[in-house]
């Protein structure tokens, strides 16, 4: 009777378990808008949403940066770096082009800085823009592929670097957390 | 007097008779081997770029990584010290913890210490996190519930308690024998609401048209699903996407019945190489695969590593007594 009563209580926690992990993946409920009580978001871990893979992976949103050196010259380039190999590192990193690309100014601080102290020389002016791939035009369903030498990339300023006050500005209206 | 159960109580019989039966060892060992595999190619491929994504020093500051993070109680091993030597030996500890998780070294607790060991990194840095860490992790809970090292293990000194060696199933009175199976249902049920919800999600007219593998950040020039690849033959657009849908949609329903099983188990093959291969997304695919082994009937794959046992040198794949 013991044993009989342990295995449906066990069954019970089984089923609330996979409850919890599938509607409310990482704590929160997205469709219905409700989270789940901190104590009980922990157990659901890391969500997995998608069974192929696909989530996170594509690398339409980014960051690039545009560099004023003090010899005058201008140089440019994306976070991440696109040669990157193999594949899933690739792939840890566009999620972080990803994350890096919302509106967050002490995220966009901390990268520049760390940009900053990686250059060869401190620059005059480092400008931080938000890249974002747009194909197609518009919100309609594409049936043709980007034009020659990939989609237009659509650029919004977050702020930039002032090197001579060595101080990260943010651009106006970008949202404070 | 009629000694019949009654009606409910045969329902009980059988919902119990669902969820403990006997454990599907060599289901649970390759199911083992198959994630420990993946678990030591994430860690390995973290080591390119270990300091920059998670050291102190890194390219985003604690506080707003700390801000990412949507858990109450962020646990990371990673930040009990700050120095870069620490770093480096929580890094090889994971390592050498997969290392023993993968041979069968108390897969119970390197099972569970390799989740917290991902927890950590997860936590550590939440801009890096992958659905494959979710994967390797959902795969790392269950089957640290298991005997999953009981056979195809290369544990020297055998834990106490009933033997198993490879070919001969345990006593299904013991404890030991019902319990070991419990996990194994509770993960095919999570596999098939995990398609079930994903399939839904794919219920869109963006992804039924097929306009979302034009998705610049998808359909990148120079990979095997490039635009012009896509241009040059239209028809596999809907092919693609409409069947990945339907494959999700009915996974959950049709993979239970006996007779559709292996149908459904070679589309999931072929549906997670054809992802895997097309978009790049291989470690994902092959993990969601050896999920997919907890589907595979436990008598088929006893047999097969049976067949496979006298192929193997090394002295825990030969069982005891056989001749």
């Amino acid at each position: 009777m013991a044993r009989t009563v342990s295995r449906l209580l066990l069954t019970a926690v089984a089923l609330l378990h996979l409850g919890l992990v599938e509607f409310f993946p990482g704590g929160r409920n997205s469709l219905f808008n409700v989270e789940a009580p901190a104590e009980l978001a922990y157990p659901t871990l890391i969500p997995v949403r998608d069974a192929l893979g696909f989530y996170g992976v594509d690398g339409d949103r980014f960051l690039m940066y545009r560099v004023y050196s003090e010899d005058g010259a201008i140089y440019q380039g994306t976070f991440p770096a696109w040669d990157i190999s193999p594949h899933l590192r690739r792939h840890r990193w566009v999620m972080a082009g990803r994350v890096a690309s919302r509106a967050d100014p002490r995220l966009h601080a901390a990268l520049v800085g760390y940009v900053v102290a990686r250059l060869p020389a401190p620059p005059l002016r480092l400008e931080l823009f938000a890249a974002h791939k747009v194909w197609p035009p518009g919100n309609g369903a594409a049936t043709a592929p980007p034009p020659e030498g990939g989609a237009p990339v659509a650029l919004t300023p977050l702020g930039y670097y002032d090197g001579v006050q060595r101080k990260w500005i943010s651009a106006p209206g970008e949202k404070n957390r | 007097m009629n000694g019949r159960p009654r009606r409910w109580q045969r329902w009980g019989m059988q919902w119990l008779g669902f969820w403990f039966a006997e454990p599907p060892l060599s289901q649970l060992a390759l199911m083992r081997i198959g994630t420990g595999l993946v678990l030591l190619y994430v860690l390995l491929v973290h080591t390119f770029d270990l300091e920059i994504h998670f050291s102190s020093q890194g390219w985003a500051g604690q506080a707003s990584l700390r801000a990412l993070d949507p858990m109450a109680w962020p646990f990371s091993f990673f930040d009990w010290f700050e120095a870069t030597a620490w770093l480096w030996a929580v890094h090889i500890g994971a390592m050498l913890t997969g290392v023993a998780f993968l041979f069968g070294v108390y897969p119970t607790a390197t099972g569970a210490l390799s989740m917290l060991f991902l927890l950590s990194y997860g936590h550590r840095n939440p801009a890096v996190l992958l659905e494959l860490d979710g994967l390797v992790l959902l795969g790392l809970f269950y089957l640290s519930l298991t005997p999953c090292g009981r056979v195809l293990s290369a544990l020297p000194v055998r834990p106490k308690g009933p033997v198993f060696p490879l070919g001969l199933e345990p006593e299904p009175d013991t404890l030991a024998a019902t319990w070991g199976s419990f996990p194994v249902r509770v993960l095919q049920l999570h596999l098939c609401v995990l398609y079930l919800l994903s399939g839904l999600g794919r219920m869109s007219p963006l992804w039924l048209s097929g306009a979302v593998l034009w998705n610049p950040g998808m359909a990148e020039p120079g990979t095997p699903i490039d635009p012009e690849t896509l241009n040059a033959r239209p028809y596999l657009v809907p092919l693609v996407t409409q069947g990945l849908a339907l494959f999700e949609l009915f996974y959950a329903v049709l993979i239970w019945f006996s007779r559709l099983r292996y149908a459904m188990l070679g589309l999931a093959v072929l549906a997670h190489l054809t992802v895997g291969i097309l978009w790049d997304l291989m470690p994902f695919s092959l993990m969601m695969l050896v999920l997919n082994l907890s589907f595979v009937p436990p008598l088929h794959l006893a047999a097969l590593t049976e067949r496979m046992a006298p192929l193997l040198t090394a002295p825990w794949a030969l069982p005891r007594g056989r001749t």
